[in-house]
């Protein structure tokens, strides 16, 4: 028995209003008018005696006619609110009987539209969202650039330039990262903050979440000793107390006074946020073009373009270099968006990991709408006998739009859901591994109305065809006595697997690239054994610590008693771990000194212990390894390179080798002062930036040994490490009692073993594999789910055929071979459409791929050759049923 | 006092007078007047509206249909919604009326 829904019985029909109203006037006038006549009245008086009983008879009319009106219109809507309802009600009975397809379908939804919304919401987070400041699009960095590298930090000098000269900018603030030992009770804690003019918060415009900022006064020479804290330093360490304004804290063992907090946008700008204390020059830094270490930002006027901008700055920048020709050799600036800037390294990915889950949706609208056509086939008859019956077209494509929408609103519901969860977890992994801006992203406003466009689109989009389909060609369906279904094939449905063929073999291959990507790079020796170690960061303050004997004692009674510590079989101290830090570069000089001084190679300069080769791991590769008498101060000057800066002195000067015996001159921090050192070994090279970067240049100090300058530089930071004989993290009170033997007060942080760094490091690389994995994965499958639903729908309808053609002498083989041809063809046609796609991946992913070009050729056939295979498979399942009906059951049916 | 009750009154009569079956707009006025007499003369400018906002109200419904005369009549009847609305209707009107009544009956006696 065919279900269908009630069609309502018949309705007053709408009549016009302005013909109603008159038609019963005219009536009433009629009656009146005889009756009057009767009573003795002439026809003419009778007839204005019955008008005027209605007094103003063209008011009374239009007012009849409005309420005539709106009546009609009531009745409309409560019409079609019932037929909303009778279609709501039969759709879920429908959905409710085929459990299996509604799960499927919603499910499919789910994932589609959740994951474009989650994604949706981070490109939204990070991409398109103006950054939370006043004329926040109008924020820019200005970088100066040397010999290719296009990033750098400026001058005092170019800073005060551009400060009062560049007329195209509103505000120009300079800043300097810093760190903070703040002593407030309890544990001693190290806060990363910066020294900001007090321009910075008029760059980074946001009002105050409590007290104020700084006054320009408080920037002038020598600063003031007050600080503004940080959202998230506020909220941690004093409970949000707005009383903390005004009151003294201890940085760096100096007292200061707190003046304000920063509001929480703060912590979507790059880095140091946790506290700021003003930055000031002295009168003389004005025309010091030379040290580079200040980070620009500025906001231009809102009536200066970003050229405009650009052009003044190369103009006053080719004015400094006419005044100080000498700090500017090869020197340049670059000025570019914030908002650009602080996505530069993650906006690919994001672009990426968005059109992945883009593909994902379209393939699970593509198989709902292959999977609603087989039902819509299905559903054939049940539609004839309504049309048959008096059915409205217009009600029954309405009765069918009902049920795909309803569809797509559970899915997208269902969507919502996962698209919440996931934004969670996105935001989990942001904030530990400080994608910026990522950690603010939420579900927000503009996702929301994103995923019910979408779930709205997807229910027309595959409810249309079918109902459509559904309501063509009548007689047809009736005539094939409910058979259902055309024979032959079914163009639009094969259309639609070719489609998702396609874009899943687009997810695969690019899947395929960033697994084999990945791959590689984990391959990559790191050059030094992460097992067993344990490492943590401290730095000592300035105050007490300025000479540099001082840090020298103090850094030799910690590696003593680490030393000494039971369970220790090696420590050391390395001013930066690897993958803990970029460090820093400077330029060293090859003996003799006459070289071009413009091509001097500039290696990485750290401060070590002897034991840094034994603790780490590291190889030794030629000369000899550091020794407790080079670090006394009557001991000859020695240092180590790494491979990478052998390869570059030589490549420098052929002259140069072995670079084992020869000597180099480091920047002491004058141009007079001169000091030897001979290069005693070479140390393999390390993977320090993280596996995707190639070794850099490295130059090893003994850490007694460095150059004057090196230690106010560095903050007096090095890393420790220990390499334990059992757990590294039973090592942990080793590395605190070895601090606190020194100065209880000084704080121990960034303490994780350095097998934890490593995983860290390659963190977003193998969240990036896993994503496009699962994505492959859902590609893959519901690409096996499309290809099954059309090969088992057309054996399904070629049965009889199959049958007559066994009777005829057909073997199941050829059966078989008939039906894999059909799902073949499809799968060949959307392999030769998905090359499009997954070129273009490839080439989205460029800049994700290390070592693997985008047409790479293994990732391109495993991605295909899995895929046919899942085709074959899906296509061999419903052959294979379709050998098991016996030829004489196929021919009764 | 209910602010729509004089209001009301002319609904109430529409509505008592309908509920004796279905009836054009001429043979509601028809029906009023003879019961009421000139006193509840109700002229044709209040009769229409009120038909009208009753079938808007879904208190009424309408048909056209063939008059006694053999003409084509808009035919008035009562909802399922106008029938009850009759009986709590009437009901009302007793209560007020009644009111109305003591309070008459009282300023003849002041």
């Amino acid at each position: 028995m065919v279900e269908m829904p009630s069609e309502r019985r018949s309705r007053p029909p709408v009549e016009n209003a302005r013909r109603e109203v008159a038609d019963e006037f005219a009536f009433h006038l009629e009656l009146r008018t005889r009756e009057l006549i009767e009573e003795g009245l002439s026809p003419t008086e009778a007839r204005a005696e019955a008008r005027r009983g209605f007094g103003d008879m063209a008011e009374v009319e239009a007012r009849c006619r409005r309420l005539a009106a709106k009546r009609d219109g009531a009745r409309r809507r409560r019409r079609w609110f019932g037929d909303v309802r009778r279609d709501l009600v039969f759709g879920v009975r429908q959905l409710r009987r085929t459990p299996v397809l509604t799960a499927a379908v919603v499910a499919t939804l789910a994932l589609g539209i959740g994951g474009v919304t989650a994604l949706f919401s981070v490109v939204d987070a990070t991409l398109l969202r103006p950054l939370p400041f006043a004329g926040g699009e109008r924020i820019v960095v200005i970088y100066e650039t040397w010999r290719g590298f296009d990033r750098g930090r400026a001058s005092p000098g170019h800073f005060l330039t551009y400060a009062t000269e560049a007329g195209t900018l509103e505000a120009v603030a300079a800043y300097d990262e810093a760190s903070f030992n703040l002593d407030h009770g309890g544990d001693p804690e190290r806060l990363l903050g910066a020294e900001v003019t007090p321009s910075y918060f008029q760059v980074l415009d946001a009002p105050p979440a409590a007290g104020r900022y700084f006054t320009e006064d408080e920037g002038e020479w020598p600063a003031a000793q007050v600080a503004v804290l940080g959202w998230t330093t506020w909220q941690a360490r004093f409970g949000g107390d707005r009383d903390v304004v005004g009151s003294t804290i201890r940085l760096n063992q100096q007292t200061y006074t707190v003046v304000g907090v920063t509001p929480r946008e703060f912590t979507q700008v790059p880095g140091q946020d946790q506290l700021f204390v003003p930055a000031a020059f002295e009168p003389s830094e004005a025309e010091n073009f030379g040290s580079h270490g200040l980070r620009l930002l500025a906001r231009h006027r809102s009536d200066a373009t970003l050229d405009a901008v650009r052009a003044e700055l190369e103009r006053l920048t080719l004015g400094i270099a006419e005044r100080a020709p000498q700090a500017m050799a090869d020197r340049g600036v670059h000025a570019a968006p914030l908002s650009a800037e602080l996505v530069r390294n993650t906006r690919a990915l994001v672009l990426a990991m968005f059109a992945a889950v883009a593909f994902v949706l379209v393939m699970a609208v593509v198989n709902v709408a292959s999977l609603l056509l087989a039902r819509s086939a299905a559903r054939r008859s049940e539609v004839a006998v309504r049309v048959a019956l008096g059915g409205s077209r217009r009600r029954i494509v309405g009765q069918l739009l009902t049920e795909s929408l309803l569809l797509a609103v559970i899915g997208g519901a269902a969507g919502l859901a996962v698209a919440h969860a996931g934004v969670g977890a996105l935001r989990g992994l942001a904030v530990a591994q400080g994608v910026p801006r990522l950690a603010a992203v939420t579900l927000n406003g503009p996702a929301v109305l994103f995923a019910v466009a979408l779930t709205v689109l997807a229910g027309l989009a595959f409810g249309l065809a079918p109902a459509l389909r559904s309501t063509r060609n009548l007689q047809g369906a009736l005539r094939e006595g409910g058979r259902g279904g055309t024979p032959g094939r079914d163009r639009v449905r094969s259309g639609l697997v070719v489609v998702e063929v396609a874009c899943a073999l687009t997810l695969l291959v690019a899947s395929a690239l960033l697994v084999r990507s990945s791959a590689r790079l984990s391959n990559v020796p790191p050059g030094f054994v992460a097992d067993d170690v344990m490492t943590a960061h401290v730095s000592l303050p300035a105050a007490g610590y300025e000479s540099p004997e001082a840090v020298n004692a103090a850094f030799g009674t910690m590696l003593e008693h680490l030393e000494a510590a039971p369970g220790v079989r090696s420590a050391a101290l390395l001013s930066h771990i690897p993958l803990t830090g970029v460090g820093f570069d400077s330029g060293i000089y090859p003996e003799p000194i006459d070289y071009d001084l413009s091509t001097i190679p500039s290696p990485h300069q750290r401060a070590v212990s002897p034991g840094f080769l034994d603790t780490f791991g590291m190889e030794l590769k030629a000369g000899r390894a550091l020794t407790e008498s080079d670090l006394r101060a009557q001991a000859p000057h020695v240092v180590l390179v790494n491979e990478e800066l052998a390869r570059r002195l030589t490549a420098f000067d052929p002259a140069f080798q072995p670079v084992v015996g020869r000597r180099i001159a480091a920047w002491e921090g004058s141009p007079d002062v001169v000091v030897w050192r001979e290069i005693v070994g070479v140390v393999g090279d390390t993977r320090s930036q993280g596996a995707a970067e190639p070794p850099v240049p490295e130059l090893f100090f003994p850490y007694t040994r460095v150059p004057s300058w090196y230690w106010s530089t560095v903050q007096r930071t090095v890393g420790l490490a220990v390499r334990a004989e059992g757990n590294p993290l039973d090592q942990v009170a080793t590395l605190r009692a070895a601090v606190a033997e020194v100065d209880p007060g000084l704080p121990l942080y960034s303490v994780e073993p350095m097998a934890a760094v490593v995983r860290r490091a390659s963190a977003t690389r193998r969240l990036t594999v896993t994503l496009f994995a699962l994505f492959g994965g859902v590609a893959l499958v519901l690409a096996v789910v499309g290809i099954y639903g059309v090969v088992a729908f057309v054996v399904g309808e070629r049965r009889r055929e199959f049958g007559v053609r066994q009777a005829l002498g057909a073997t199941g083989g050829d059966v078989v071979r008939l039906v894999l041809r059909q799902g073949a063809r499809l799968t060949v046609l959307g392999l030769v459409a998905g090359t499009l796609g997954a070129w273009g991946a490839g080439r989205l992913l460029t800049s994700l791929l290390e070592g693997v070009a985008p047409t790479d050729p293994v990732a391109w056939a495993a991605g295909a050759g899995l895929l046919t295979a899942a085709a074959l498979a899906a296509s061999a399942v419903p052959a294979v049923r379709a050998l098991r009906v016996p030829p004489t059951q196929a021919l009764r049916e | 006092m209910k602010s729509d009750h004089l209001h009301g009154t002319l609904d109430v009569l529409i509505l008592t007078a309908l509920g004796r079956g279905p009836m054009h707009g001429f043979g509601v006025g028809k029906w009023l007047e003879e019961k009421g007499g000139a006193e509840l003369r109700v002229d044709e400018g209040s009769l229409y509206p009120a038909l009208y906002r009753l079938e808007r109200k879904g208190l009424l419904e309408a048909e056209w249909g063939t008059s006694e005369n053999n003409r084509r009549a808009k035919y008035y009847r009562l909802t399922r919604e106008g029938e009850r609305r009759v009986a709590t209707g009437t009901a009302g009107w007793n209560a007020f009326s009644a009111a109305v009544g003591r309070v008459l009956a009282a300023g003849q006696e002041g």
